[in-house]
């Protein structure tokens, strides 16, 4: 214990400390399990990952709060989250294990520049309308130098290197959406939300234009309470819908798969039925780390990693992941909440509202609850622009979380010189 | 050591009995560390409440006190004013004037600290500002403490807290009854209340410089 520390504070470090090893500890376990699997590709390499792995975790989980003030639980779940994608990848195929690692990496880099960001800058209206043409130039790109992949096109590829832009931009559009509501400027907002979602329509990418218009509808409701709005845009969205499921074919595909994969399990709905079939086959318990057949299922790396999930480790243990995720969004809405004004608290909300969209699209998706749209599993799933783009979108939820402990302090500190004014505490 | 490791070192039946046996400790540790954040979210929670409620301002920046108001919104009122809001006859404002003159979200403000109260036009609507006249779209004004607003029926006056960094309207500094002349009985209460609670701390402690006896004569 520090001098000068309250009780309080030592409780509550001790109490991260613990929560933070159990983490480490966790993927420690797992990590030696998976060396002990003989495999004949193995390199020597590989065996790597367990210091780094552990260190980094260290880094992030103790260091990392200390130095730059950050919230704590907010910083557990979403290494906990991470590290799960990493293990799993690991254990389905090393190097793409190894590759996640790395993306984990600069995600964590690209999450201090955020915090940094949101903490220093103070001129919003300027960043947003660079960002507005930025991101949409950005966003256009892949019509012209993607290549369609799964019925969309909106991937871009330089020097053996794939970006999603529509991932990245998902940080701009928060960032665009909760400057403008909370300036009361619908302009900005709307004319971005359009142009992209018209972007997202000609890339044929409908998860991600999902995801954008129901971000900025519940924003919107969020800053506004407008109900007629709310209606009009549910309106306009169901028939943009129907447009999409008349024009495009892969959309009908997609619905004709969700209402009964097993008509064409062969083809159509060999994915979705794989996907179920991995999910039983785990059971309550799951069938073990390593175990399994996971590559069964055509894109289980990033789609369907879920599904890796429940078989490996059970359906019980996926519905703690889900339960993690649950926390994470609770814990954003309560940076959202306690935040002191309405554009931080718009851009927390924003944040909190796409993860949570993302994580219900993909999961209900896997699960059969919804059609399945192609987003990723945030921070599971295998790929570095969304890796990337979620811990962006945890960096501003920090940055806020740093404002809102500022706003609190002083806060706290008028409290107390207001008594001493006024000759002690009642 | 890669020969180690390629080779068959462990049968692979005893792989499957160790992974097995590991589901339990996996999920146990998962339900241990789901549960933990939960509560502690839970108790962040409860002490950010309990922090909320033992301030004295509960995030508020200052009051808006009614001199003229209307039957629904009575002379004398006082209305919290926070950090930032919107100013209109909507239930979802946050400084609500019910009046039919009033629009629904008429200005826009949040306090600008050492700058004053920034008040933002959200439609054509009049809000004068001391002498100040506001009747378009997105045109601004600052705020001070204690500025008079005029709208519709309503005339407010807006006086802000301790170390807010505001410094007051000149004729505030003169005289505080200056504005309050034509309703005897307000300007009473209204005088009594403002010098009581606000003007003697308020120039005692921050605006040395602009005291009542050392401002603009």
């Amino acid at each position: 214990m520090e001098y000068g520390q309250s009780r309080s504070a030592v409780k509550l470090l001790r109490a991260s400390a613990s929560l933070n090893y159990t983490i480490i500890l966790f993927y420690f376990v797992g990590f030696v399990l998976l060396m002990l699997k003989p495999d004949p590709n193995f390199k020597l390499q590989h065996i790597i990952i367990i210091p780094v792995i552990t260190l980094l975790l260290h880094i992030n989980l103790n260091i990392l709060p200390k130095r730059l003030v950050i919230d704590r639980l907010l910083v557990a779940i979403v290494n906990f989250l991470c590290a799960l994608g990493v293990l799993i990848l690991y254990s389905t195929n090393k190097d793409r294990g190894i590759t996640q690692l790395v993306y984990y990496m600069l995600g964590t880099v690209f999450m201090i520049i955020c915090i940094y960001a949101v903490r220093n800058l103070n001129n919003w209206e300027s960043l947003a309308l660079i960002l507005i043409p930025v991101s949409l130039v950005f966003m256009l790109s892949p019509i012209i130098f993607g290549k369609e992949i799964n019925g969309a096109k909106n991937w871009i590829y330089f020097s053996g290197i794939s970006v999603q832009p529509s991932e990245i931009t998902k940080i701009c559009l928060v960032i665009i959406a909760a400057y403008s509501m909370s300036r009361y400027r619908k302009l900005y907002w709307m004319v971005f939300l359009l142009f992209s979602m018209g972007i997202l329509m000609l890339q044929k990418d409908l998860g991600a234009l999902l995801l954008y218009f129901l971000t900025c509808l519940m924003m919107y409701y969020a800053s506004n309470g407008s109900l007629r709005i709310i209606f009009a845009s549910i309106g306009i969205g169901f028939a943009t819908s129907v447009f999409g499921y008349f024009h495009f074919a892969h959309v009908k595909k997609r619905i004709a798969i969700w209402q009964n994969p097993w008509v064409d399990y062969e083809n159509t709905g060999y994915q979705l039925v794989q996907s179920l079939v991995a999910i039983a086959s785990g059971g309550l318990w799951g069938v073990g780390l390593g175990l399994g057949k996971p590559s069964a299922i055509p894109i289980y790396f990033t789609d369907f990693i879920f599904a890796v999930i429940c078989e490996q480790f059970g359906i019980i243990f996926g519905a703690l992941v889900l339960f993690m995720y649950i926390i994470l969004i609770l814990r954003g809405g309560f940076i959202a909440k306690s935040a002191n004004t309405r554009f931080y608290s718009l851009l927390a909300l924003g944040c909190t509202i796409m993860l949570s969209l993302q994580t219900f699209i993909i999961i209900g998706g896997v699960i059969k609850l919804i059609p399945l749209t192609g987003v990723t599993m945030p921070f599971v799933s295998y790929g570095g622009s969304s890796l990337i783009s979620c811990m962006g979108l945890i960096g501003i939820l920090q940055g806020v979380s740093i404002h809102n402990k500022d706003n609190m302090r002083d806060e706290a500190n008028l409290a107390l010189q207001d008594s001493m004014l006024n000759g002690g505490m009642q | 050591m890669q020969y180690f490791f390629e080779r068959d070192y462990m049968p692979k039946e005893l792989y499957e009995l160790i992974a097995l046996s590991l589901r339990y400790f996996f999920i146990f540790i998962l339900a241990l560390i789901a549960f933990r954040c939960y509560f502690w979210q839970s108790k962040d929670k409860r002490a950010w409440k309990r922090f909320k409620k033992a301030l004295p301002s509960a995030g508020f920046v200052g009051e808006i006190y009614v001199v003229y108001g209307n039957d629904k919104l009575k002379a004398n009122t006082r209305i919290d004013l926070p950090q930032e809001g919107v100013i209109g006859n909507s239930l979802i404002c946050d400084v609500i004037l019910p009046s039919k003159n009033i629009s629904k979200r008429q200005a826009y403000f949040r306090l600008d600290i050492n700058e004053g109260l920034y008040l933002e036009l959200l439609d054509n609507s009049e809000i004068m500002v001391d002498d100040l006249q506001l009747n378009k779209k997105h045109q601004k004004a600052y705020v001070l403490h204690g500025s008079e607003l005029r709208l519709a029926e309503f005339k407010l006056k807006v006086f802000f807290y301790r170390d807010t960094g505001i410094k007051p309207v000149s004729y505030v500094a003169h005289d505080p009854r200056v504005q309050l002349e034509d309703n005897a009985n307000q300007a009473t209460i209204v005088e009594q209340d403002f010098a009581n609670r606000y003007i003697q701390e308020y120039f005692s402690n921050d605006f040395h410089d602009n005291s009542p006896n050392g401002g603009e004569s």
